[in-house]
């Protein structure tokens, strides 16, 4: 195989619709208070609040269901429309995915997705911030 | 030259000793540390030794700071080598901790019930905390808490409360009383002992039942807004010393805010932040959950 090859042969593009099973990052961490989740991204040192909704999706997400699977559950439980609830839930985990929440979609993974990659996110994220520290020494 | 020895003291997990040349400013460190006067002083020798000495020369005389025999500063002025020290006392006391989830709050007690305000500088800790431990509230600290792994407890840094220039006339009764030479060590701040302020005003540690984030906006309608507990845990975060590095600091915080009640609190008006705190102590909540005034 020569390299040129490689070049010729792109990796297939991930396409998040009904038959997408979507899964969560290891390394994210979670935490739920009061039927909102709080992620943490050690590696970028982010933190995003999730609405109920989201919150809901989020808890899904465990490899074993395909989005449509996962919004008629929801439609059942929450007894709301279906086609209004599948389109939420592709418009979450597509927001999950582009903040790279997702396995596959992590940010050596996005890399491989291009440029045209959606950047939309579940909320602004918290920027990476510098240690704190306590105000400046005294100019001496 | 005379020489003198303060007492030993901790800072969270900063242990130290000062040697001065300048017994009247010796004694001064001695009465403003006296909350965090070392239980174990008699172990010395474990602690860090700061060394602020005059250095005399032919035209004028400068002032040398050190730290465990490391040249930290030469200062023209005696209260900019005296504000060094103060500043890098509260640096080693955050860095150092490696035990404890550190948060930038002050920290408070009442009843038995503790409370965070978590909020970067300027936004009114210190004097909000002044203000509420001269009505009974138990003080903390007003700069860093330390949140105990094994049972979420904040404990207590119980630094003197460093009173910004632009409070002192909302705290006048608060002045310290120090030699007239030694005014000038004020700069821009008062350094007050909170048992200056009321003799039992420390608490070693508590349970956290409140956090309430508090911002400063000079005119603004004073106001008490619930805040959820995701939000109020990303709060905690922002203002972390070391959450980033701090192994389960989600779930240890997490936590710690599950069963804390959580508000963001605009102050206009000093008195009426007080009045506000102290509702909330009572849970007396209007419908709408929050007051205005």
């Amino acid at each position: 195989m020569m390299a040129t090859d490689v070049l010729d042969d792109p990796q297939p593009e991930v396409v998040i619709d009904g038959d997408f099973v979507p899964l969560r990052s290891r390394s994210v961490e979670s935490v739920e208070l009061d039927g909102q989740a709080v992620l943490y991204i050690e590696r970028s040192n982010t933190m995003h609040v999730l609405n109920p909704t989201a919150t809901v999706v989020w808890s899904c997400l465990d490899g074993r269901g395909t989005i449509d699977e996962i919004a008629s559950d929801i439609s059942a439980v929450f007894e709301s429309d279906p086609l209004t609830v599948r389109m939420d839930v592709l418009s979450v985990v597509r927001d999950f995915a582009a903040d790279g929440l997702l396995i596959g979609f992590e940010p050596f993974d996005l890399e491989r997705l291009g440029p045209n990659t959606p950047t939309t996110g579940t909320d602004e994220g918290s920027e990476p911030s510098p240690p704190r520290i306590l105000g400046t020494p005294p100019e001496t | 030259m005379s020489r003198y020895l303060t007492r030993s003291f901790r800072a969270i997990e900063h242990r130290f000793t000062i040697e001065l040349d300048n017994p009247s400013v010796g004694l001064y460190l001695d009465d403003i540390f006296e909350g965090l006067i070392d239980a174990r002083e008699r172990e010395a020798g474990e602690s860090d030794r700061y060394r602020l000495v005059s250095v005399i020369g032919p035209e004028t005389t400068q002032y040398r700071l050190d730290w465990c025999g490391m040249h930290l500063a030469t200062c023209a002025e005696l209260e900019l080598a005296v504000q060094y020290l103060l500043w890098h006392i509260n640096q080693l006391a955050v860095k150092e901790s490696q035990k404890h989830l550190l948060i930038h709050a002050a920290g408070l007690e009442r009843a038995g019930k503790g409370i965070l305000l978590p909020a970067p500088q300027e936004a009114g800790k210190t004097t909000l905390s002044a203000a509420l431990v001269q009505r009974g509230f138990g003080y903390l600290t007003d700069e860093a808490v330390a949140i105990r792994v094994a049972d979420q407890r904040a404990l207590a840094y119980p630094k003197p409360l460093s009173v910004d220039r632009g409070s002192w006339c909302l705290l006048r009764n608060l002045e310290p009383e120090i030699p007239p030479e030694l005014l000038r060590l004020h700069g821009e701040q008062w350094q007050v002992p909170p048992q200056r302020i009321r003799t039992d005003a420390i608490v070693a540690s508590t349970a956290v039942h409140y956090i309430v984030s508090p911002q400063y906006i000079a005119g603004s309608p004073t106001k008490l807004l619930r805040l959820s507990r995701a939000e109020a845990l990303r709060l905690l975060a922002e203002n972390s010393f070391n959450f980033h590095r701090f192994p389960s600091g989600l779930k240890l915080l997490a936590d710690v805010v599950r069963l804390a009640s959580c508000y963001r609190l605009t102050m206009g008006s000093l008195t009426v932040a007080c009045e506000l705190m102290e509702e909330v102590m009572t849970e007396d909540r209007g419908d709408d959950g929050y007051r205005r005034a």
